[in-house]
């Protein structure tokens, strides 16, 4: 998106903005009054998690832990969230231990999970199970999880909080932080 | 020529009585001619076994010797007769320094006292003159120390050949001495070894690039002992660097123990990075304690200076009673103190403030470069897992494309944010930002450092105040006449705080005599660190261009045929002969190898025996290998013969008949120990000077 004013949307080249300035410098009583300034955006960085690679091997090592490999979809919004920062990841671990309360999961929510298994679903890494109400990994699934797991210094923080949840499943989840509204 | 072998001799008891032979060396050029399976081989045999140099053969200490030395001997010239058990054995070589030093050394291959790592040696001629043998002395090998202990045999052999043995790299990281074993596949070449063109390579001490260490010691290079000595340095450097910031850390706790900080000592030392090549070593005459008095650093001598003027004053006022009535001096004293105490506590107040703003601030950063970290590992990762989605065909992963419209996912990833970086720009500016929030806590940290003392010290300075006030509180109600108890508190404050800062200061002056110290030896490591040659020398390049010349006209004395001559050349890498990019040993006919093999041992022998450390000896096991063309070996045996004028030994084997091989020497000057068609053992008297009792 280039951050012009509205009016000025047909830029003309950069060359005929840059002589226009260049003459006006020379003679200030000449300037045009149609000298069009354009503004480009820095390229920004993108955050590693909205990264697609990253969201898709996160999904299959998230599930990958699941018993059976299968997870409903609540549970997946509230572990892949967990998963975001050094923050959530304590706040889970505290709910999960028993040490706080968990209340609501009206913000535990991972907005870019959808998109996430529609193209995991398309490409045939996960599949719907239970009619729909829960995703399990495929074979290919299974496979891709196998090879992150193979490289040790691969997504290493996430391997080792997965870790300490032992035996992830719907119905620890639910056992441990309540019934999870779905 | 710096050492030469004088002669062997091999000696073997039987029940039927002793055979021996000795075989003598003259200085120059030597052939030990005989027709094959004489035992030629085993008089080479005999001075390896002899020099405890068996290892170079094989990774265990095996006698390399044959089976007249080891089992049974043919004590009659016919083949069919049946052998003697061997009852014992022993070989002895004689050699003499360029110092005209001679010793001999003598080995026994069988015996039941005397073990194979015993070594009996005259320090005299004692195999060519018989009649000066004394009583040899004991010596052992192939234990730890043999190469550097005063008993060890090896050493004696490195003191005959003035060798100080380098210490050189072994795979393991560690260092270890570059052994005679090693070096010597440069000066004897067995008959197994003639199928390649570089000397053996001995392996069993781990020694990395053994062919090449030796080559750099025999040539005396000077670039790998820069090398050697610039890691080294840098090892003791970065042992300075670290002993620098314990005592820096030291001294600052030291100056926060008595609520001081330390000013003039920096936190790296002149020299302890690579900015200066020959640096002033770090000048710590302003080093010095300050302490904070009434909100300003002041020096620790003016402090101590003042604090004994108040003592002595104190002393001189002498003791001090409580006045008659209201004691106004008293009531004055304590107004002053208690205004100073309410002053100091709002000032630590803010103090206080300023530090918790510093701690959160330095938690932040703290907490900032964390997260920067972990997005840098992730960013990392995504590499990685493109890499593995394709492994696993979970294609979108990989080529970063929708599975289903083939359209590029760049937009889906962006969203709303705009045009966006790469993976590895992303990475980038992650790196640049963990640098920059560094530094910032760095920043950070030092500033909450000084702080924290600052408060230490108001905190300090509170606490005697309140203990002043106290006390004048006391004097206000005390009766007339009585000793007033808030100057003997005043009088004793001062004191233990007069004693406590001298005693700091006495430990401080320590330190910065150990920190001065430091800072000199850190400078002149980084002086000599800066004085080293970098890159190769050119004493070093001028050598090996003479080696390489020497061995590509020998090569071409001797016809070498598989390409030209000009192509042949040492590796820089390995010092061994090579052709850029081929192995020698494989691309070039198996003549062709024996000829460059000779060619270059040759070449570093005269070469290392002018400007280096090679002894000038060279023994060639039967060089006449791979049926090479007698023109040719005619042509070898005269540049050996002819190389050997300026001094240096040779000694090879040959089976060619005397007449072939005299006509092949021809005008050079030789040596020929002619075996004739005799046995290697011939019987001898029952009793040796060098037998032992």
């Amino acid at each position: 998106m280039t951050d012009t004013p509205p009016g000025r949307v047909d830029s003309p080249p950069d060359e005929a903005a840059v002589s226009a300035l260049a003459a006006a410098s020379v003679d200030t009583e000449a300037v045009p009054s149609d000298v069009n300034i354009v503004f480009r955006q820095q390229p920004k960085p993108v955050e590693a998690r909205h990264r697609i690679a990253y969201r898709t091997a996160l999904l299959v090592l998230v599930l990958s832990r699941f018993n059976r490999g299968a997870a409903k979809l609540t549970n997946l919004h509230t572990v892949m969230w967990a998963t975001r920062s050094a923050r959530t990841r304590r706040m889970f671990s505290a709910w999960w231990s028993g040490r706080r309360f968990y209340n609501t999961a009206t913000d535990r929510l991972d907005p870019d999970l959808q998109i996430t298994l529609n193209l995991a679903l398309v490409d045939g890494v996960i599949a719907p199970a239970s009619k729909g109400t829960r995703v399990r990994l495929t074979d290919k699934g299974q496979e891709l999880a196998r090879l992150i797991d193979q490289e040790t210094g691969l997504l290493a923080v996430e391997k080792l909080f997965l870790g300490t949840l032992q035996r992830i499943s719907d119905a620890s989840i639910e056992n441990k932080l309540g019934e999870v509204p779905g | 020529m710096k050492l030469r072998l004088r002669g062997v001799r091999l000696r073997v008891h039987t029940a039927d009585g002793a055979l021996s032979r000795t075989v003598r060396f003259e200085p120059g050029f030597n052939v030990i001619r005989g027709r094959n399976s004489s035992g030629k081989t085993q008089v080479i045999q005999a001075v390896i076994y002899a020099l405890g140099l068996e290892r170079m053969l094989q990774a265990r200490a095996n006698a390399p010797l044959g089976s007249a030395l080891t089992s049974e001997v043919r004590t009659a010239d016919d083949d069919e007769a049946p052998g003697q058990p061997v009852d014992t054995s022993w070989v002895a070589v004689e050699l003499e320094n360029r110092n005209g030093r001679i010793i001999t050394a003598q080995r026994h291959v069988r015996h039941e006292r005397l073990q194979p790592n015993l070594v009996r040696v005259w320090y005299g001629p004692a195999l060519t003159d018989p009649e000066s043998a004394g009583v040899p002395d004991e010596l052992f090998l192939h234990l730890p120390g043999s190469a550097s202990r005063d008993l060890g045999f090896h050493k004696l052999l490195s003191d005959m050949l003035e060798w100080s043995l380098p210490q050189v790299a072994t795979y393991t990281g560690a260092s270890t001495t570059l052994y005679p074993d090693v070096v010597f596949p440069f000066l004897i070449v067995d008959q197994q070894s003639w199928g390649s063109a570089g000397p053996r390579k001995v392996e069993r001490y781990q020694i990395r690039e053994p062919v090449r260490r030796s080559a750099e010691f025999l040539l005396s290079l000077a670039g790998p002992v820069a090398e050697a000595r610039r890691a080294e340095l840098d090892q003791s450097l970065a042992a300075l660097r670290t002993r620098w910031a314990a005592a820096r850390s030291a001294v600052n706790t030291l100056a926060g123990t008595v609520g001081g900080r330390i000013v003039g000592v920096p936190e790296h030392a002149a020299g302890a990075h690579a900015r200066a090549a020959t640096p002033a070593p770090t000048q710590l005459g302003d080093a010095e304690l300050q302490l904070l008095e009434d909100g300003e650093w002041i020096s620790s001598y003016a402090v101590i200076a003042h604090l004994s003027d108040q003592l002595q004053e104190a002393e001189a006022a002498g003791e001090r009673r409580i006045a008659a009535g209201v004691d106004e001096q008293t009531q004055r004293e304590l107004d002053e103190a208690r205004t100073q105490l309410a002053d100091l506590v709002a000032a630590s107040r803010l103090m206080e403030q300023d530090l918790s703003m510093g701690e959160a601030q330095l938690a932040a950063l703290d907490r900032r470069l964390s997260m920067l970290h972990e997005e840098r590992d992730r960013n990392a990762d995504i590499r990685t897992l493109m890499r593995l989605g394709s492994r696993a065909a979970a294609s979108h992963m990989a080529d970063h494309n929708c599975p289903t419209c083939r359209q590029s996912l760049d937009a889906v990833e962006a969203n709303d944010l705009g045009p966006v970086l790469d993976v590895d720009e992303t990475v980038s500016l992650l790196n640049a930002q963990i640098a920059t929030t560094q530094k910032m806590r760095d920043r950070a940290q030092a500033v909450v450092g000084q702080t924290s003392n600052a408060y230490a010290a108001m905190q300090r300075k509170a606490d005697q105040l309140r203990t002043t006030a106290k006390a004048l509180e006391a004097d206000v109600l005390a009766p007339a006449d009585a000793l007033s108890t808030g100057e003997v508190a005043r009088r004793v404050t001062l004191q233990l705080r007069h004693d406590e800062l001298l005693r700091t200061r006495a430990s401080l002056d320590e330190r910065f005599d150990e920190l001065a110290d430091l800072a000199q030896r850190i400078a002149t490591v980084r002086t000599e660190l800066s004085s080293l040659p970098i890159g190769v020398p050119r004493t070093d390049t001028e050598r090996l261009s003479e080696v390489t010349s020497l061995m590509r006209q020998r090569l071409t004395a001797t016809r070498f045929g598989s390409y030209d001559v000009r192509e042949v050349g040492l590796d820089q890498d390995a010092l061994r002969p090579s052709r850029a990019g081929f192995d020698v040993d494989t691309d070039v006919s198996a003549s062709d190898v024996v000829r460059i093999k000779v060619a270059y041992l040759d070449a570093v022998r005269v070469t290392g025996q002018t400007s280096g450390r090679h002894p000038g000896l060279l023994v060639l096991d039967e060089p006449r290998q791979q049926d090479i063309d007698p023109v040719d070996y005619a042509a070898m045996l005269q540049y050996l013969a002819n190389s050997t004028d300026d001094g240096g030994q040779i000694i090879i084997t040959s089976a060619t008949p005397r007449g072939e091989l005299d006509q092949m020497i021809s005008s050079a000057s030789a040596h020929v120990a002619d075996m004739d068609e005799a046995r290697l053992l011939q019987p001898d008297s029952a009793s040796d000077p060098l037998d032992p009792d």
